[in-house]
């Protein structure tokens, strides 16, 4: 299939343009689309729009499973149905970059922090990449489920913030704010390192452990990851915060626990 | 000598590296598109990738840094079949680190099963486990507890001992309870309440009110059974040990949530359970009724006369109050009579008026 051909357009909020020539096709994540030609079929398709041998079911599980890295569980298909080359226009979903991706330069393979897929080529899989090491997904601030993306050809992931990819050789390591980690390649290994000092943990701001990633491979990294976005906004909004009162309802209920113990099963 | 694919990452090499053959020898590697040469004990070994399964080998090679990965998890369990693990550093180290990898998995899948599995058996096995746990609270902190409460009880109401209409309960209530492990003390409330209710460890009060009321004896036994089967339950303690569950549970499952949500996760919670021993003690109490050859169509007689009085207020009586819903109740109460038929059962007979002006003279607190 010919390369896909796009022009990413804008600052901070950006969109691509997508170029399909006919009969080539597109996916995108849901409600990401802002305009297309006239000669563009859209159409649902369950999750990636990949088969699976268990037939429709498996495809349904698939698209389930698919759903727990953020994304929704079907994606819209683009398709130029004329002779002529026509557009795409797909938008990031909120403010940052959009960055392509050329899979074939990463093995196939990146691993995205959960909803990071914007839109891609026909044939590329989103699935759960499972965080097997207890620390970083309790502590490495992208949880325990991120999304691996594989197939062949460009793939275009979005993160809010501006986005920085670097390249790790062999033996480079990188200290990372938890949550800034946006993607990595596959032989790129993701841990955590504990700060070094309570007084940093506590008074730093930066949290009882960084991010580390170390090389090879290919890192993207984002300066304002959502939820510090949205703390900020929040903050604004917001005077109070509601969730104040929560040590008040633990301290009743614990009150009742410690009073039945105290009351049944204390020797005097 | 065997022969592996291999990702090669290197100085003037892809970013994501070359793929490239690569020669295992007796005590060395060798990469023939390099021509290079490595002996084990030049190498180390590390655990590496996004799934920290990955083994990479690196080396320095004329000031640089190199590092290769097998190409594929068949390649890499080929290679590391034919690494020595003395020879090459920190070999050994990466076999522990990723076995322990599915160790600390396997433990966590077993731990969480085990809770899970746990949690649904006492879910299921409710009952037991309750009682099992209130089995554990000797007799003696029931009764202090009940004594506890009553001393309270004393300075806010008039508490009748003796006297015609104390007389006439411990006479209904000593025939139900002859075959108990409690020591029952009976007690009348001048409160003008309808209301009765049992302490833990066999005290059971029984309001003015409710004497006046209460059409027959029969009714007065039925509440009298119902309140003692509270005590013979040890509903009171069941219902704090599933207090303090509920509270731990509502913790957990809540969380952050705000202090009234919390408060009014546990009452609502609570209040069911509760709902639940009233419904046991209906039960019981029936079957305690016809034990003692008591006829048992009192205890619906009070709930009707209870529904008839309070039909057009919005508060019912409070002995209903925090009970289930009367008519399901005295549906139930009939359909256990239909079906537990006592042919030799009797009606009580009592001298209602000369109790109530025994009363009558006892002064009222408040």
């Amino acid at each position: 299939m010919a390369q896909l051909n796009y022009q990413i357009i804008g600052g901070d909020l950006q969109y691509i343009n997508i170029t399909l020539e006919s009969g080539q096709e597109a996916i995108a994540e849901q409600g990401a689309m802002m305009y297309v030609d006239k000669d563009i079929a859209v159409s649902t398709i369950l999750g990636d729009g990949g088969a699976s041998r268990l037939g429709g079911l498996g495809r349904f599980w698939n698209a389930i499973k698919r759903s727990l890295t953020g994304e929704s569980m079907f994606s819209s298909l683009y398709r130029n149905t004329s002779l002529k080359p026509q557009t795409v226009a797909i938008a990031a979903p909120g403010p940052g970059e959009i960055i392509p991706v050329n899979l074939a330069e990463h093995g196939g393979v990146v691993i995205c922090q959960k909803g990071a897929y914007l839109a891609g080529e026909k044939g590329q899989r989103v699935q759960i990449a499972f965080q097997k090491r207890m620390r970083v997904g309790f502590f490495g601030g992208e949880g325990f489920i991120m999304q691996k993306i594989t197939g062949s050809g460009t793939v275009f992931i979005h993160a809010s913030g501006s986005l920085k990819e670097i390249v790790l050789k062999p033996n480079d390591e990188l200290k990372v704010d938890t949550g800034c980690l946006v993607g990595i390649s596959s032989t790129v290994r993701y841990d955590i390192k504990y700060t070094g000092s309570l007084k940093n943990s506590i008074f730093g701001g930066e949290g009882l452990f960084y991010a580390t990633v170390s090389g090879p491979g290919k890192v993207w990294i984002q300066s304002l990851p959502m939820n510090r976005l949205s703390k900020v906004l929040m903050g604004a909004a917001l005077t109070g915060s509601h969730n104040r009162t929560s040590w008040a309802g633990k301290l009743y209920l614990l009150g009742i626990i410690i009073f039945v113990f105290v009351a049944l099963f204390a020797k005097k | 000598m065997h022969d592996f694919q291999v990702n090669l990452f290197g100085p003037g090499l892809p970013s994501a590296g070359q793929l490239t053959q690569l020669k295992v020898g007796r005590d060395s590697l060798q990469v023939p598109a390099l021509k290079q040469l490595i002996p084990f004990t030049e190498l180390s070994a590390k655990v590496g990738g996004a799934d920290h399964n990955q083994l990479h080998l690196v080396w320095r090679h004329e000031g640089c840094s190199w590092l290769l990965i097998p190409d594929g998890l068949a390649a890499q369990k080929a290679l590391l079949k034919v690494l020595p693990d003395n020879a090459v550093s920190g070999l050994s180290r990466w076999k522990r680190e990723t076995l322990g990898q599915h160790l600390v998995w396997k433990t966590v899948v077993f731990l969480l099963s085990a809770l899970l599995i746990s949690a649904l058996l006492i879910i299921w096995r409710y009952d037991d486990v309750v009682t099992w746990i209130a089995g554990r609270v000797p007799l003696a902190t029931e009764y202090k507890l009940g004594q506890s409460i009553l001393a309270s009880l004393n300075t806010q109401t008039t508490l009748i001992d003796k006297g015609k209409a104390a007389d006439a309960v411990k006479k209904i209530g000593g025939r139900l309870t002859k075959a108990s492990p409690y020591q029952y003390q009976w007690r009348i409330s001048n409160d003008p309440a309808i209301n009765a209710f049992a302490l833990p460890g066999g005290i059971v009060i029984v309001n003015k009110g409710l004497l006046e009321k209460s059409g027959s004896a029969n009714e007065l036994a039925g509440v009298l059974a119902h309140e003692i089967q509270h005590v013979e339950q040890r509903h009171a303690l069941k219902n704090m040990i599933t207090s303090s569950g509920i509270a731990a549970a509502v913790m957990l499952i809540l969380g952050d949530a705000n202090a009234v949500m919390m408060i009014m996760a546990h009452q609502v919670s609570a209040q069911y359970f509760s709902r639940q021993a009233e419904v046991d003690a209906d039960m019981k109490g029936l079957d305690l009724l016809q034990k003692n050859k008591i006829d048992p169509k009192g205890l619906s007689a009070f709930f009707k006369t209870m529904q008839e009085a309070y039909k057009n207020k919005a508060q019912g009586p409070e002995w209903l109050s925090s009970h289930p819903d009367t008519g399901s109740r005295i549906r139930a109460v009939e359909d256990y009579m239909k079906g537990h038929p006592c042919q030799d059962c009797e009606n009580l007979t009592w001298n209602k008026s000369a109790i109530l002006a025994s009363l009558a003279k006892e002064p009222v607190k408040n």
